[in-house]
C-alpha cells in the first residue's frame, strides 16, 4: 500500500471522527466551525491592526513588529518542547492502529512515514493556529510581498519538525531500555524540563527594554534589545525562522537564505538522524521494543495521600485519593501543572532582578498568586473530571450522591492549590518582593480564586469530558477547551482592568489597610460570593451527572 | 432478588431491548444468552443504572434502580463486558477504592482482599500498576473489586472472557458458591458450555426480545424438533447461519 493511500485512511477517518455524527451534533460542529472560522478571521485582522499600528511608529516599529514576531516562535517552541515531545511516543508505539499497520504486509518504512507527519501535524495544530494569524497579520500591515507568505508555508513545518524529529529520536532510543508507556513519561519529563529550561534561559539571556541609567530614548533602547538578541538565543531555530521571515517581508529575500538554509539543514540533519535511529530500533522490526520492562510496585499500604485526607468522608476520600493518583503517577498530566507552577513562582524573581522589589511587583504578583489558584484550580478541576476516562463507569455504579460524587471532584483541586498559593504567597513575603498588606489580601483571594476557578473546571469537565480519550491532549472535547480558553480569557482580561485600577491608584493605596474592619466584611463577602458562585456550578454540573447515560 | 418488568431501551426508532421481563430468585445462577448486538449488554448497563430504561423497571433487592438508585447499587456487584479500570493503580488499590466507595469498613477491606487475592491467584501482582496486567488479570480485579462488598445481587457481562482454564475454573466456583451462599447471580456468556453446565435457567434474548426463558431442561422439552442440546436450541432460536450457507461461503 502506498504512503499516499495510507494519508487518504488517515485523513477519511480524521473528518468522519468530526462529520459522520448525529445530525443535531453535526449541525453544531459545522457551527462552530464557522464560529471559529469568524474568530480566526478577527483575530488575523486584530493582528494586523496591531502590527498596522507598529508600522506607524518612526522610527523602531518595524524592528519591535520583527520582536514581536520572534518572540512568538521563542514560545512556540517552548511550548512545542513542553506539549508535544510526549506526543510523538504515543503515535509510534502506542496508536492503536499499529498492530494492524505492523502486521500488515505494507513497508515499514512507510509507517514510519506515516507515523512522522502524523506526529507532526498532531503536534503542530495549536502552534500552526497561533502562527499563522499572527504572520498574516504581520504580512498585510507590512504588506509583504508573494514570497513571504510561500516562505511561511513552507518554514513553518521546516521549523515545527525539529522538535518532533528530537522526541522521535529520544523516543526510539528510551524505547530501547524501558516500557513504551514508560517512554511517553520519561519523555513527558524531559520535553518539560527542556522547555521550562528555554523558558528561564530566555528570561535570563534578553536584553532588557528597560535600561533608562544607559539608553535614554525608546528606538535605541530596540536597538539595544536587538543587538542583545544576538547572543546565545540567535542560536534557536525560532530566531532563524524570525530572521527569514523578517527579511522575506522586507523583501530582501538573499537575506533570508542563510536562516532558510540553516533551518533547513537543522531540519534534515535530524530528520536523518530520526530515520537512521528508527531503522535501527523500529523498522528492523517494533517488536525489538522492549514491551514489558521492570514492573512498577507501588505501596502497599496506606499511602500519604490517604494520610492528607484524613478528613474527608470515606466516599470522597477515596475518590480525591484515587484522582490524586492518577495525576501524580502519571507525569504526562503531571508536566504542565508542574511546569506552570514553575515558572510563576520563578518569574517574580526573574523579574525583580531586573527591576527591583519597589512598587512595579504588587499587582503582578497578587495576578500570580491570584491567576495561579484560578487556573490551576480550573484546570484540575476540569481534568479531575476527564482523568477517569472510560474507567468512570466504576464511580457512575457507586452507591454515592451525584453531589458528593461531584464534591470530591470540586475539594481535591482547591485542597491542593489553596496551601500552594499561599505558600506562595509567604515566599514572596520573605524574600521582601511584598508587604504584609498583600499577604493580608493573598490570605483571601486565593481560596475565592481556587473555590470559583475548581468548581467552573468540574462543570467543564462534566459536559465537555471525552471519556474515550487516550492522551491527555485528549481529555477534553474541542468544544470544551474552547470554552475553557473563552473563561480564561474573560478571567485575564478582569484581571488585567482591575490591575489598571490599582496601579492608577498605587498599590499601596488600594492593598492598605491592613485588616482593618472593612477589610474582613469584604474577604467575608468575597468568600461567600465565591462559594455562592461553586455552589451554582456544582449544581449545574450534578444536573449533568444525573441525566447521564454510560454507552461507552 | 433481581426482578425487570417490561424494560426497553430505544435508540431514535432503533429499540435494543423490548419488553424484557423475568425474575432472579435468591440463590440462583441466570445464564443471559444471546447473539452479539442482541441487547445484552444493554440490559446489563440498565440493570447496574449505566443506562437509563426508555421503559419498565429494574427492582434489585427490592430497591428501584431509578427511583432508589443508591439503595439498589448498594446491594449489587457488577463485571462489565470490557474491564477498563484504572490503569495508573495497582489492583489491591483498585478494589480498595471500590470497597470504600460503598463504605466497607477498613478491617473487613483488608481481610477480603487478602482473601480474594489467594482465592484468584492474584497475590503477587496485586501491587504492580494495573497498566501491566493481561487481560485476564484485569478480568479477575474486575471480579475481586465486584464481590469485595459482598453484594446481594451480582451481575457479569461475559466473565470468563480472557481467563486461562484454571481462572475460568475458580470464576465459576466463586458464582456456584456465591449461588449456595443465597447470593442472585446474573451473568451473560456466549459460551453455552458453561451455560449449559453452570446455570440453574437461562433467557435467551434475541434482537431485542427475550425469545426463551427456563431451565435447560425445560428447554429442551418444549422443542418441538427434539434437539438435545442448548447450542440446536440456542441457533434455532436466534437464526444461525445454515450449514449449506457456510459451505457456499468457503467454496466461493
Amino acid at each position: 500500500m502506498s504512503l499516499y493511500r495510507l494519508i487518504a485512511y488517515k485523513l477519511k477517518i480524521f473528518f468522519s471522527r468530526i462529520f459522520r455524527v448525529k445530525e443535531r451534533k453535526l449541525v453544531f460542529r459545522i457551527a462552530s466551525i464557522a464560529g471559529l472560522s469568524v474568530l480566526f478571521g478577527l483575530f488575523i485582522a486584530g493582528t494586523s491592526g496591531f502590527f498596522a499600528a507598529l508600522r506607524l511608529i518612526t522610527p523602531g516599529g518595524e524592528l519591535l513588529a520583527g520582536l514581536v514576531v520572534a518572540i512568538t516562535f521563542h514560545a512556540l517552541l517552548v511550548l512545542a518542547f513542553v506539549l508535544d515531545i510526549a506526543t510523538t511516543t504515543n503515535i509510534f508505539f502506542l496508536s492503536s492502529d499499529l498492530p494492524l499497520l505492523m502486521a500488515a504486509p505494507i513497508q515499514t518504512s512507510r509507517v514510519f512515514a506515516l507515523k512522522y507527519l502524523e506526529a507532526l501535524a498532531t503536534g503542530s495544530l495549536v502552534s500552526i493556529f497561533i502562527a499563522i494569524p499572527i504572520l498574516l497579520g504581520y504580512g498585510i500591515a507590512f504588506r509583504a510581498p508573494f514570497y513571504f507568505y510561500v516562505g511561511m508555508i513552507v518554514l513553518l513545518p521546516v521549523f515545527l519538525s525539529i522538535p518532533v524529529s528530537i522526541g522521535t529520536i529520544a523516543g526510539f532510543v528510551i524505547a530501547r531500555f524501558v516500557r513504551a508507556s514508560r517512554v511517553k513519561e520519561i519523555l513527558g519529563l524531559l520535553g518539560g524540563a527542556m522547555g521550562l529550561a528555554f523558558w528561564i534561559g530566555f528570561q535570563v539571556m534578553r536584553p532588557s527594554l528597560e535600561d533608562p541609567g544607559q539608553i535614554s530614548d525608546f528606538t535605541g533602547r530596540l536597538q539595544a534589545y536587538a543587538a542583545g538578541s544576538g547572543g546565545a538565543m540567535s542560536l534557536l531555530p525560532s530566531s532563524h525562522l524570525a530572521s527569514a521571515l523578517s527579511a522575506l517581508r522586507a523583501t530582501r529575500p538573499l537575506a533570508a537564505v542563510g536562516p532558510v538554509l540553516i533551518l533547513l539543514a537543522t531540519s534534515l540533519v535530524l530528520f536523518g538522524i530520526s530515520v537512521v535511529t528508527a531503522r535501527r530500533m523500529y523498522l528492523a522490526g517494533w517488536a525489538r521494543v522492549v514491551p514489558g520492562g521492570k514492573k512498577r510496585k507501588v505501596r502497599r499500604g496506606r499511602s500519604p495521600i490517604d494520610a492528607a485526607l484524613f478528613w474527608a468522608p470515606k466516599a470522597e476520600r477515596a475518590i480525591m485519593g484515587t484522582t490524586a493518583r492518577l495525576f501524580i503517577r502519571d507525569p504526562q498530566q503531571m508536566m504542565p501543572v508542574a511546569t506552570i507552577s514553575i515558572m510563576m513562582a520563578v518569574f517574580p524573581f526573574l523579574t525583580a532582578r531586573r527591576h527591583g522589589a519597589e512598587g512595579f511587583l504588587s499587582p503582578v504578583l497578587l495576578l500570580a498568586v491570584a491567576g495561579l489558584a484560578f487556573v490551576g484550580s480550573m484546570n484540575l478541576g476540569m481534568n479531575g473530571v476527564a482523568i477517569d476516562g472510560s474507567s468512570f463507569w466504576r464511580i457512575l455504579c457507586a452507591p454515592v450522591t451525584v453531589k458528593r460524587k461531584l464534591a470530591a471532584k470540586f475539594m481535591l483541586p482547591v485542597t491542593v492549590f489553596i496551601p500552594i498559593g499561599w505558600a506562595l504567597t509567604l515566599v514572596f513575603k520573605g524574600a521582601g518582593l511584598v508587604s504584609w498588606a498583600f499577604v493580608s489580601y493573598a490570605v483571601w483571594i486565593v481560596p475565592g480564586m481556587s473555590v470559583v476557578g475548581s468548581s467552573v473546571g468540574v462543570v467543564i469537565g462534566m459536559y465537555f469530558a471525552n471519556w474515550d480519550w487516550d492522551i491527555p491532549k485528549r481529555m477534553i472535547t474541542v468544544t470544551g477547551r474552547l470554552v475553557m480558553a473563552g473563561v480564561l480569557g474573560g478571567f485575564f482580561a478582569g484581571t488585567a482592568i482591575l490591575m489598571g485600577a490599582i496601579s492608577s491608584r498605587g498599590p499601596e493605596s488600594v492593598l492598605g489597610g491592613v485588616m482593618s474592619g472593612p477589610l474582613l466584611v469584604g474577604a467575608a463577602i468575597g468568600i461567600l460570593i465565591a462559594l455562592l458562585v461553586a455552589y451554582i456550578f456544582i449544581t449545574l454540573a450534578a444536573r449533568r451527572l444525573s441525566r447521564m447515560e454510560w454507552k461507552n | 432478588m433481581l426482578s425487570l418488568k417490561n424494560l426497553t431501551k430505544n435508540y431514535d426508532d432503533f429499540a435494543a431491548v423490548s419488553n424484557l421481563s423475568l425474575e432472579v430468585r435468591p440463590g440462583e445462577l441466570f445464564g443471559f444468552l444471546g447473539p452479539n448486538g442482541a441487547g445484552k449488554t444493554t440490559t446489563i448497563k440498565m440493570i447496574s443504572g449505566l443506562l437509563r430504561p426508555t421503559e419498565g423497571t429494574v427492582e434489585i433487592g427490592g430497591h428501584d434502580i431509578l427511583t432508589d438508585p443508591l439503595g439498589a447499587k448498594a446491594v449489587l456487584g457488577l463485571v462489565p463486558d470490557s474491564p477498563v479500570l484504572y490503569k495508573k493503580l495497582s489492583g489491591r488499590e483498585f478494589v480498595r477504592f471500590v470497597a470504600e466507595l460503598y463504605s466497607v469498613d477498613k478491617q473487613t477491606t483488608e481481610k477480603r482482599i487478602k482473601d480474594l487475592l489467594d482465592l484468584l491467584g492474584m497475590a503477587e501482582n496485586a501491587d504492580d500498576l494495573i497498566e501491566t496486567y493481561s487481560h485476564g488479570m484485569r478480568q479477575k480485579t474486575a471480579i475481586m473489586a465486584a464481590l469485595v462488598h459482598d453484594p446481594g445481587v451480582v451481575v457479569l457481562d461475559e466473565p470468563t472472557v480472557g481467563l486461562d482454564p484454571r481462572s475460568a475454573r475458580v470464576a465459576k466456583d466463586v458464582l456456584r458458591a456465591l449461588c449456595d451462599r443465597g447470593k442472585t447471580v446474573f451473568m451473560s456468556t456466549h459460551i453455552l458450555e458453561i451455560a449449559e453446565r453452570m446455570c440453574d435457567r437461562v433467557g435467551i434474548i434475541n434482537k431485542g426480545e427475550l425469545v426463551a426463558v427456563g431451565a435447560i431442561a425445560e428447554l429442551r422439552a418444549g422443542d418441538e424438533g427434539g434437539k438435545t442440546s442448548l447450542e440446536d436450541i440456542f441457533l434455532e432460536l436466534t437464526g444461525g447461519p445454515e450449514q449449506e450457507e457456510i459451505i457456499k461461503f468457503l467454496d466461493s
